[in-house]
């Protein structure tokens, strides 16, 4: 009984899931074809990586998710950090921060290929704006909620400006960050997915789409498990990454 | 007590713009003695925590004038005159129990491992021998307020504000909290503005008694509690401390609109 509560629930799932699985595609239940067995799609990982192709295909996806990410969450918390310090600017650009956050970011795509070129910069450029928008939305909600108690006592013991924001807004606002910057990833990963599918010459999305269209059934299972796998291992990666960095928040 | 440290003359604390502005508290004129222990009694919504944030200059008085009398050298650099302890939210939650308890002498550039050891030093002396490291949500409300305790007294300020600082504690701890403030205080007399709804933690601490009246506040009654120092615990059960005690409640029921006793059978 020990050893079955020391393994994670969703291990035992993905377990039973997969056994499952080859167990009715073994019997035939499941028609293999479209429902490739467990065993075959293990293989088929391997033969990939051997070739290298799912290395490749995954780095190319990750590095212009990240390169994406990381312009546009550094641009967002430099601007919340400017509206915040400016209520006026907050008020005049709020809605349109709004508007765009909340529209389908793939439908700007022909828009920035019109206006920057197809290529790989209008790509990005959509992943980044996607990261800025949600950074910028959370973070300066972060930082207005700020208890003004704390401000005031650091105000009180005669705190200039430059320490309130370095010891009060800074580690107060830490924990909303953090949770803005793990959306942003795992937003900007999808994104970029979805990009490759529609314009990409190569990474991920494009890799299943071949896949797709060559009717490697396979190939098309392995790149969507692998999409939905980063996705994974990067919150969790933030997770962890979190927990160090903001070891006051009660959990 | 030597002489007067603070002087309030004529204020009066609103809140707010046009129609919906609240006064706060009116006519309000009083002083407060060098070395002074003063604890300021009064129903809920008499502005008793607008009269501590007006002395810590976190409110501005719309009419009269707050005058710190004060004529050493040192309160001429920028370190503030008041430290003020507050009821809830007393500890940043994002620092150690020691960065909380230096973060006046962090504010005032003081040298880490210099404030790190006065910060260390109070702590253990008031039970926090080994929380040094801990963050605040580790600690009990006791604790707590202990830790906000010793930062308002590091802070080195000539007067210190404490606005309910144990109205949260079970009465054990409450008992526990206000002996070693006494302690604390004993030992480096600071002036002392305590703003608190029970009255026998009033009596059991203080020089004098402010009563403030229900809201707009204004100063309608004052109490001295002469009574030699260090006190006994149990203060206020002496015979004369009993009297005054019942002395301030029904002040203070004379400032509140009647309980309606409809109903009751």
């Amino acid at each position: 009984m020990r050893v079955i509560r020391s393994v994670p629930a969703a291990v035992w799932f993905f377990a039973l899931f997969f056994t499952c699985w080859q167990a009715l595609a073994s019997l035939r239940i499941l028609d293999p074809l479209f429902f490739p067995p467990p065993s075959r799609l293990f293989s088929t990982v391997g033969s990939l990586l051997a070739s290298g192709e799912l290395g490749r295909e995954a780095g190319r996806t990750l590095t212009r998710a990240s390169v994406g990410f990381g312009t546009g969450a550094v641009a967002g918390i430099l601007a919340a950090a400017l509206v915040s310090s400016w209520p006026w600017l907050h008020r005049a650009t709020q809605p349109a921060i709004a508007a765009l956050y909340s529209s389908p970011k793939l439908t700007l795509l022909p828009m920035l290929m019109l206006l920057v070129g197809v290529n790989e910069t209008s790509r990005i450029l959509l992943v980044g704006l996607s990261s800025f928008l949600l950074v910028v939305m959370q973070v300066s909600d972060a930082v207005r909620s700020v208890n003004p108690d704390y401000v005031n006592m650091a105000a009180s013991y005669g705190a200039g400006q430059a320490m309130v924001i370095r010891r009060v807004y800074l580690p107060a606002c830490l924990p909303q960050i953090f949770t803005a910057l793990r959306l942003a990833f795992g937003r900007a990963l999808v994104l970029t997915i979805s990009i490759e599918l529609l314009s990409g010459q190569n990474g991920l999305g494009s890799m299943i789409w071949s896949a797709w269209q060559t009717f490697a059934v396979e190939k098309l299972y392995v790149g969507v498990m692998l999409a939905a796998g980063l996705g994974l291992l990067f919150q969790a990666l933030f997770r962890i990454l979190e927990r160090r960095l903001v070891p006051w928040e009660r959990r | 007590m030597t002489g007067k440290i603070l002087r309030c003359s004529g204020v009066r604390v609103a809140y707010g713009d046009g129609p919906v502005r609240t006064t706060a508290l009116r006519h309000l004129t009083f002083e407060v003695g060098q070395n002074e222990f003063l604890s300021v009694v009064g129903p809920s919504g008499s502005g008793k925590t607008s009269l501590l944030r007006l002395l810590a200059g976190l409110l501005r008085p719309c009419e009269g004038s707050v005058e710190f009398l004060l004529d050493e050298p040192k309160h001429e650099t920028h370190w503030p005159l008041t430290s003020l302890v507050f009821q809830e939210n007393s500890l940043f939650p994002w620092m150690t129990v020691v960065e909380n308890a230096a973060f006046a002498l962090e504010v005032q550039k003081v040298d880490r491992a210099e404030r790190e050891r006065s910060a260390t030093e109070l702590l253990a002396r008031f039970g926090l021998r080994g929380r040094e490291r801990d963050y605040p949500h580790q600690l009990s409300t006791g604790m707590k307020q202990r830790v906000a305790v010793i930062r308002a007294f590091l802070a080195g300020a000539p007067i210190l504000l404490m606005d309910e600082p144990f109205a949260a504690l079970d009465c054990q701890s409450r008992y526990r909290a206000q002996q070693e403030l006494l302690d604390l205080w004993q030992q480096d007399r600071k002036t002392v503005v305590f703003v608190t709804h029970d009255v026998g933690e009033a009596i059991r601490l203080s020089d004098r008694i402010l009563v403030l009246s229900q809201g707009p506040g204004t100063i309608i009654a004052e109490y001295r509690v002469e009574q030699p120092r260090p006190r006994p615990l149990l203060l206020e059960d002496s015979e004369e401390m009993l009297d005054l005690n019942r002395e301030i409640f029904a002040c203070l029921q004379l400032t509140q609109p009647p309980v309606s006793m409809a109903g009751a059978s």
